[in-house]
């Protein structure tokens, strides 16, 4: 076997990741040394991924030396990496094949843009304990990583819960908030019912196979010999278990508020990547340790990924808060990921492997995709957040003026997000929409039949995440400021400004030339099909994505791009010649009249009342277009998925006549969590009941269970079995 | 004929009278003398046994006993006694005549339920372990029928004396690390519970655990 082989700069770059751990006393310094490792390890993992694991790290100068130095010799050819320890059963393995690599790229690339982003984040959010932040920051990032790699069941447990326990105490990062421990409380509770569920799934693989190793399960899977009971048992397992994690749609109560809680950096990462490990995971089991299902196991997850899809972005649209919308977001591109997951699974158990390579491709765009657009956003409502101290969109306007790089940075994440054409959201969102229609030949007639509705669920979806992020956009950037924070705010320190900036490069670049990503996706989705599809989807140009055998789809980023700046040329000159291009500057929602006191009353008063005047100016502000108002036809078309508690409170009950000062409340809950509550509560006051009963507070009784108990067991034994 | 054998099962017999008298007992302190008294006559049944079986580890099992159970427990329940100065009488819930009822009824069930073959291996005394049976099941009952924490502290000490008894009945004695563990074991419990009556009378002001009830909610 290939037990204790592995090589040089695996050990080098663990030996790496301890460093910001301990210079965690210097905040700064240590989070600059963590980007700079996160990136080397990126590029590492990236190259490793196109040359292969094993070449590259022979490929590389001094990596014989490094083999040397720690005692290895010529041993490290493999791609796959095992301790054994004492205890039975438990030996940390790692597997370093394309799909983990893939993922373990990604991983730590954001880990590089979070860190980054982090060294003037935290000193423009006035954390106090700045060193446990970078301590678990890194820890949450390196857990990550050895979750994706873990080739073996239980040592994947243990790092799933350090994974799940580091990023409970980052949500709870702010803990003197009542908010914080609320969602942080339900996130442990939510993520632990989760990990039962995972640990059913792995018992039960191992009284299949009898090991723990992801090795015997894939052999488990080649041999086809789990029964049909058994794979429905292990579906449903892995739904619940890693869906909790990645919040589909019965179990994503958790996601809308832990998220937004932890502080921005931690929530690009939770929300860009932490989510899509249980996506791996998924993948894992349903082309590897599964094989062989009929396609209703697809279809389910189809199901749910619509539903999913549909719930988050009719929430997203409501929301008040800005991170809490981003949140919602990433629930709604978890349905549409697990749509293309379904997708994918439907083709491969009707043996379509390329059109199934297709939808695995697209899948995998995705996931790349929004880990980079849900990156940006998260960081740039970090941005915001940390300048104007709120996340509450009702506050924040007129950003666009104060702070312009990051408005031009969050517009392009906005912009992907939406899917529109120039950025990369569009491409993937394209290809899974694409192998959707592709879902029409196969040769099943209720999925024939669903097609078109799935189809136009994902077109409405489109639709409504596009009203989302307006929203997000249009409220908080545009228009006057609503408050003082809003009214004061800059633009954040430079290295903020640039982890975006990378990000939202990268989210053009993939957007016009999508073939880049498409690189190493192909490799891991050739680990899985078999099949190299990158010739099909990208040919000639460079630039077209598309599947010649089902002619159905072609299309150019490019070509897309050079239309549009066409066809704004076009409309440019058409204004430029036939138009009145005369530019005049007004103060914003003036309607364009010169005279300022037309709109501010109270422009000319004495220094000694310049903050009097301030709020009054809030004031009027607030009658602005609010994100309330914004979302109320969606509230009202439909009322009955939300759990909204809207009123209208007299402040002063004397004044109710005249000018009486009113105050609007919103609350936008989940509905589910609202089912789950109510629930919960008609539950737990009948178990509570019987309680009560049983368990009196007398100690004498307590020891009279026990002993009834025992004189039962006796006289039971004494009749049946006389003998020992 | 008083054989080797016969005398384990007297002395066995002896641990479990001195448990029925703890129940009739009125004063704690009294209690403790009874609990010493019964841990005397446990220490000479191992002894014996070891006499009988030849097996050097019962001698320090029964040293053990003798050293912990004898000295070291009543020494320290005798001070917890003094320190929280408890000078009133037992309080039970089933007063002192239905309890000795109750335990010969007990006694009548422990031997009633052994009294097949029951076991195939050999016995050191045969009527030991009923007997045994009884004394555990006797310290379980004190331990519900009184109020007073100490006292259930005693019904613990006589059910744990029981279980040595019972085991070294059936297994002519169990392996040393496992008895020095539950020495030790008994040993330690009992000194938190004692600290643990010093805080119960303390914060409640008695040691009636029925008022504890009122930590509900």
């Amino acid at each position: 076997m290939q037990d204790n082989t592995l090589n040089g700069i695996s050990i080098l770059f663990l030996f790496l990741l301890l460093i910001p751990v301990i210079i965690s006393f210097n905040p700064r310094l240590s989070l600059i040394f963590s980007s700079a490792i996160y990136l080397l390890l990126s590029v590492f993992l990236l190259f490793s991924l196109l040359f292969g694991f094993t070449k590259l790290s022979l490929m590389l100068p001094f990596s014989v030396q490094l083999n040397g130095l720690f005692g290895l010799g010529n041993a490290a050819n493999s791609d796959h990496i095992t301790y054994l320890t004492s205890i039975p059963y438990l030996n940390f393995s790692y597997l370093f094949d394309s799909l983990s690599l893939l993922f373990g790229f990604l991983i730590a690339f954001l880990g590089f843009i979070a860190s980054l982003y982090s060294v003037n984040y935290l000193y423009e959010e006035h954390y106090k304990n700045k060193s446990l932040f970078v301590i678990l920051f890194n820890g949450f990032i390196i857990s990550m990583l050895f979750v994706v790699f873990s080739a073996n069941g239980l040592s994947f447990l243990i790092f799933w819960e350090i994974m799940s326990i580091l990023s409970f105490f980052l949500v709870l990062f702010e803990y003197e908030k009542e908010e914080s421990k609320k969602a942080a409380n339900l996130y442990i509770i939510m993520t632990h019912i989760g990990t039962f569920f995972i640990f059913l799934l792995f018992l039960y693989m191992f009284t299949k196979t009898g090991s723990f190793s992801f090795e015997a399960w894939k052999r488990l899977g080649i041999s086809g010999t789990l029964s049909a009971a058994g794979m429905l048992t292990v579906f449903i397992l892995t739904l619940l278990g890693f869906g909790m994690k990645a919040g589909i749609f019965p179990l994503h109560v958790w996601l809308p508020k832990a998220h937004p809680e932890a502080p921005s950096g931690v929530s690009a990462l939770m929300s860009g990547i932490m989510i899509k490990t249980a996506i791996y995971m998924m993948l894992r089991f349903y082309f590897e340790f599964m094989k062989s299902y009929g396609w209703g196991f697809g279809f389910t997850i189809l199901l749910i990924g619509a539903m999913t899809l549909i719930y988050g972005v009719l929430n997203a649209g409501i929301q008040d808060n800005i991170k809490r919308l981003l949140a919602y977001s990433s629930m709604e591109n978890i349905g549409i990921m697990l749509m293309a997951l379904g997708l994918a699974m439907i083709f491969y158990s009707q043996g379509m492997y390329l059109l199934c390579a297709f939808a695995l491709m697209a899948l995998l765009f995705h996931i790349m995709n929004h880990a980079l657009f849900k990156g940006l956003l998260f960081l740039g409502s970090g941005a915001i957040a940390s300048q104007t101290h709120t996340k509450d969109m009702n506050k924040l306007g007129g950003l666009i003026k104060k702070m312009p790089k990051v408005s031009f940075i969050f517009l392009i994440g906005v912009l992907s997000a939406a899917t529109l054409p120039p950025f990369n959201g569009f491409v993937s969102e394209w290809m899974i929409y694409q192998s959707l229609l592709m879902a029409s030949s196969v040769n099943v007639e209720i999925i024939r039949i669903f097609t078109p509705i799935f189809a136009s669920v994902m077109a409405l979806a489109g639709g409504l995440a596009a009203l989302a992020f307006v929203k997000a956009y249009g409220i908080s950037f545009l228009g006057r400021a609503r408050s003082q924070g809003a009214n004061n705010a800059k633009e954040p320190p430079f290295l903020m400004l640039a982890s975006m900036g990378i990000l939202a490069f990268l989210c053009f670049l993939l957007g016009i030339f999508s073939f880049i990503g498409l690189i190493p996706i192909n490799k891991a989705v050739k680990e899985i099909t078999n099949i190299s599809i990158y010739k099909n989807v990208a040919i000639s140009y460079g630039s077209i994505v598309t599947l010649p055998k089902y002619s159905m789809g072609v299309i150019s980023p490019i070509g897309l791009l050079l239309a549009g700046i066409v066809f704004i040329g076009a409309i440019y000159l058409f204004i430029k010649i036939f138009g009145n291009m005369k530019t005049k500057v007004f103060e914003t929602f003036a309607c364009g009249l010169e005279n300022k006191n037309v709109y501010n009353v109270n422009v000319n008063v004495s220094d000694a009342q310049l903050i009097g005047q301030d709020a009054c100016e809030i004031k009027s502000n607030c009658s602005q277009y609010s994100s309330a108002g914004f979302s109320q036809p969606l509230r009202r078309i439909f009322s009955g998925l939300y759990n909204i508690k809207e009123h209208l409170i007299n402040e002063e009950y004397k004044r109710k006549y005249f000018f009486p000062v009113k105050n609007y409340v919103f609350k936008a809950g989940d509905l589910f969590e609202y089912f789950y509550n109510s629930f919960a509560e008609k539950f737990l006051e009948k178990i509570s009941k019987l309680r009560a009963r049983i368990q009196g507070g007398v100690v004498q009784t307590y020891i009279a269970y026990i002993v009834g108990t025992l004189i039962i067991l006796l006289i039971w034994f004494s009749w049946f079995h006389h003998t020992l | 004929m008083l054989n080797i054998t016969s005398f384990i099962e007297l002395m066995g017999a002896f641990v479990l009278f001195f448990a029925i008298l703890q129940t009739a007992s009125h004063r704690v302190d009294f209690s403790i003398k009874v609990y010493s008294i019964q841990s005397l006559f446990l220490s000479i049944t191992i002894f014996v046994m070891g006499i009988y079986s030849n097996n050097a580890e019962l001698y320090l099992s029964s040293f053990l006993t003798f050293a912990i159970k004898v000295i070291a427990i009543p020494y320290f329940l005798n001070k917890v006694t003094k320190r929280i100065s408890i000078r009133e009488k037992i309080v039970p819930y089933i007063n002192m005549t239905n309890s000795v009822l109750i335990t010969g009824a007990i006694t009548i069930f422990a031997f009633f339920i052994t009294k097949g073959d029951f076991a195939s291996h050999e016995f050191i005394a045969r009527r030991v372990f009923p007997t045994a049976l009884a004394v555990i099941l006797i310290g379980v009952f004190i331990m519900i029928a009184r109020k007073k924490a100490i006292i259930q502290i005693i019904g613990f000490l006589t059910l744990d004396n029981g279980i040595i008894l019972a085991a070294t009945s059936i297994t002519k004695g169990l392996p040393l690390v496992v008895d020095i563990g539950v020495f030790f074991d008994v040993f330690i419990g009992a000194i938190m519970a004692g600290v643990l009556i010093y805080r119960i009378r303390t914060s409640f002001d008695s040691l009636d655990t029925s008022k504890m009830s009122n930590l509900k909610e």
